[in-house]
């Protein structure tokens, strides 16, 4: 994952500080150097897992410009997109769309539902005609399996948050962005309709050439997509590679944690019956923010006096995963080649 | 003994609207036992939540119970939630005899001032985004001991300590008794908020979708705290969840509820293993395996119904592969089919005739999986 000007979406040691209400105390990390990068060319998804409060969303924010980072620089197709001359401002704008979390609070109740399809039509001059502004918003409409007829004309508060989701998916269909954000997208919407979410993103995907960026705390619905994928901890990237890897021989403690804490619809493999070693970790520790330190030391199983004292760097586990853990660095753990990554219980 | 705590009947929950009746749950049955985690799962609309308000009795009009019995036996008649066995209940003429505890109860018929009584020292509940219910001015400790002094006769030094009692069983530190809700973070609300249902001891806890929207790890431990309730007090716990997965690692028997209806229980190992209904089949062919075969699913077929108009016969026929004639036109009654597996299904069931047939071809080769 080394940057180079080809990568279309480049994001590069990217920090995110918030203040305190009392400035003597010590600002909140909630980004802390991420760097990764989307290859230009063939259209990838990438899925950042991480629970809350790991710097998911603030990451979302700094990507779409809206969150200027408090170091580091996103990169679109080689410029800094936070200085951006106007005209490649809405390049930008354009060719990269955002989903957010809550469709309850994207729209704005006193229009209906017609004008968020209209507003970007006119707006990137989409339609020469009425008619044809129509058609295109009706195909768009019918792309995510909504029927024209039962949206058009309505408000939001009559649609459901599936719908809402949908309309936003049909927006983005409309405009045919290079890259869809979307941060929690499934979060509102009802288990029925996430394989539909979810199928139309593949579809944008393969049938249109979009790439997406998908951030969720749900690893179930992450596998389903499949792609790269990042797993985060209070800010930091501490695993990424392929999805499958990772969801298989999960390397990170955390990560394997992670994966264990995943309800399994199997009744015969319960937690209970599965592995005891894993109990006690799923209380939350303080917020840490000791930069010289590993993010994980006080819930981590493995722990050593280096994760305290410095910073796990990334190391390559396999040719398709990267995790930052002193358990795999042989300079620290002269055991670390013995170390195999733990096999996931229910995958046996 | 009698084995049944909670035995729904035919209960019927009807919304007024201008458009119409709505009937949001039209005839459900249910029996849940002593000491099981019981799991209610259906897709949202369906009406799980609805059962739930119905049992702790909290339609509010335009809604209303148009029919059912919800008869709960508790256990025992005693005061149970003092520790020196006293009884120091105000008595009244509306207050729950020992009799009418020993037969059993109509929840749909005491009146209020009995309700008071149930509430909480016999059922207590978790409702849905109930992290968002605690007080922001209240200090978590003030708020479990309020519920304890107005709902029992403890005295306020033994409600305290009752209160750190119940904290540790959920696991959260008794520091948490100190704290502001804000203090907290979500999982940890979530769990201080079922340790104020679990204050009184109660018979029947009933969560409603306790863990939907928290983190993968929050959820387990508030999971493993309800598991620790249940070992630890031999409380009964009705879960509803829509997330087939959390109702494998937690409960012990399963409803499904679709359309206003339960078209299916079973225990959790055998419907998993082998659901019956063509809409439970879907449902669980349709989990997400995490490190399973990467295969492109599709949704059920069709649209939810209207709850104002839903289809006649069986509701679930417009979606169904295996609709026959009769599906259109008659209801199928929950009947068991093997012992303590009930399914609502004419393909398993002859109306007519009375003849279970669990071997059904169509359904054999037709099963998704």
């Amino acid at each position: 994952m080394a940057n180079s000007p080809d990568h279309f979406l480049d994001v590069r040691n990217v920090s995110t500080h918030f203040h305190r209400r009392q400035r003597s105390q010590a600002p909140v990390v909630a980004v802390d150097d991420v760097s990764f990068s989307l290859p230009g060319g063939k259209p990838t998804l990438l899925t950042i897992v991480g629970e809350s409060g790991s710097g998911k969303t603030t990451l979302t924010r700094n990507m779409l410009g809206l969150t200027p980072p408090t170091s580091g620089s996103v990169l679109y197709q080689g410029k800094d997109i936070y200085h951006m001359s106007s005209e490649e401002w809405i390049d930008y704008r354009r060719e990269v769309q955002p989903v957010f979390q809550d469709p309850y609070a994207t729209y704005n109740p006193f229009y209906r539902i017609d004008r968020v399809l209209e507003v970007p039509i006119r707006k990137f001059k989409l339609a020469k005609s009425k008619d044809e502004a129509r058609s295109r918003m009706e195909e768009a409409l019918q792309a995510v399996d909504l029927r024209p007829s039962d949206v058009l004309g309505r408000y939001p508060h009559q649609l459901s948050g599936g719908e809402r989701q949908r309309i936003m998916l049909a927006r983005i269909y409309l405009i045919r962005p290079k890259l869809i954000i979307a941060d929690e997208p499934l979060s509102m919407i009802d288990a029925s309709l996430r394989t539909v979410f979810l199928n139309i993103l593949l579809d944008l995907r393969d049938n249109h050439g979009i790439s997406c960026i998908h951030i969720t705390h749900n690893l179930a619905t992450a596998y389903y997509l499949g792609g790269q994928m990042m797993i985060m901890c209070r800010g930091r990237v501490i695993e990424r590679g392929d999805m499958d890897t990772i969801v298989t021989k999960p390397s990170h403690p955390y990560t394997q944690l992670l994966i264990e804490s995943v309800p399994s619809p199997d009744p015969e493999l319960r937690w209970e019956r599965r592995k005891q070693e894993t109990k006690n970790l799923t209380e939350i520790s303080e917020l840490k923010t000791d930069v010289n330190a590993c993010v994980f030391t006080g819930r981590c199983p493995h722990v050593m006096p280096t994760c305290h004292t410095n910073r796990p760097q990334f190391i390559p586990i396999t040719p398709v995963q990267e995790s930052a853990c002193f358990l795999y660095d042989k300079a620290v753990n002269p055991e670390a080649s013995k170390v195999a990554p733990a096999r996931q219980a229910s995958a046996d | 003994m009698n084995k049944t705590l909670l035995d729904i009947e035919n209960l019927r929950v009807y919304f007024h609207s201008v458009r119409g009746e709505y009937k949001v749950v039209d005839g459900v049955n249910l029996k849940v036992n002593r000491n099981e985690i019981f799991g209610l799962a259906g897709e949202s609309g369906c009406g799980k939540s609805t059962v739930i308000e119905a049992i702790m009795r909290l339609i509010r009009p335009p809604g209303y119970i148009q029919a059912g019995q919800i008869n709960f036996y508790p256990e025992s008649v005693a005061d149970n939630t003092h520790p020196d066995g006293k009884v120091r209940q105000k008595t009244g003429d509306d207050t729950l005899t020992a009799e009418q505890l020993a037969n059993g109860i109509d929840l749909v018929k005491i009146n209020e001032r009995a309700l008071q009584q149930v509430r909480w020292k016999y059922i207590s509940y978790v409702p849905q985004a109930s992290m968002n219910s605690l007080n922001p001015i209240m200090r978590i400790g003030a708020q479990m001991t309020d519920t304890m002094l107005v709902h029992s006769s403890y005295s306020k030094i033994e409600a305290q300590q009752r209160a750190a009692e119940v904290l540790e069983i959920v696991g959260l530190p008794p520091r948490v008794l100190w704290s502001y809700p804000h203090e907290l973070s979500g999982g940890m609300k979530q769990r201080a908020i079922i340790a104020i249902a679990m204050t009184l001891n109660p018979q029947l806890v009933i969560a409603d979708e306790p863990t939907t929207a928290l983190d993968v790890n929050v959820q387990r431990a508030i999971l493993e705290a309800i598991l620790n309730i249940k070992q630890e007090s031999g409380t009964t716990v009705m879960f509803v969840s829509h997330d087939l997965a959390v109702h494998a690692e937690l409960v012990d028997r399963l409803a499904i509820m679709y359309a206003g209806k339960i078209v299916e229980v079973d225990t959790v190992h055998k419907l998993f293993k082998e659901p019956l209904h063509p809409y439970s089949q879907r449902l669980f062919a349709s989990i997400p395996v995490l490190g399973g075969v990467r295969t492109r699913q599709e949704s059920i077929l069709g649209q939810a119904p209207d709850r104002l108009t839903w289809p006649t016969g069986c509701r679930f026929h417009p979606r169904c592969p295996f609709a026959m004639d009769k599906c259109k036109q008659i209801e199928p009654p929950l009947v068991e089919v093997e012992p303590g597996h009930q399914v609502a299904c004419h393909l398993y069931y002859d109306v007519d005739t009375r003849a279970i047939n669990l071997t059904n071809e169509k359904v054999q080769n037709g099963k998704l999986s």
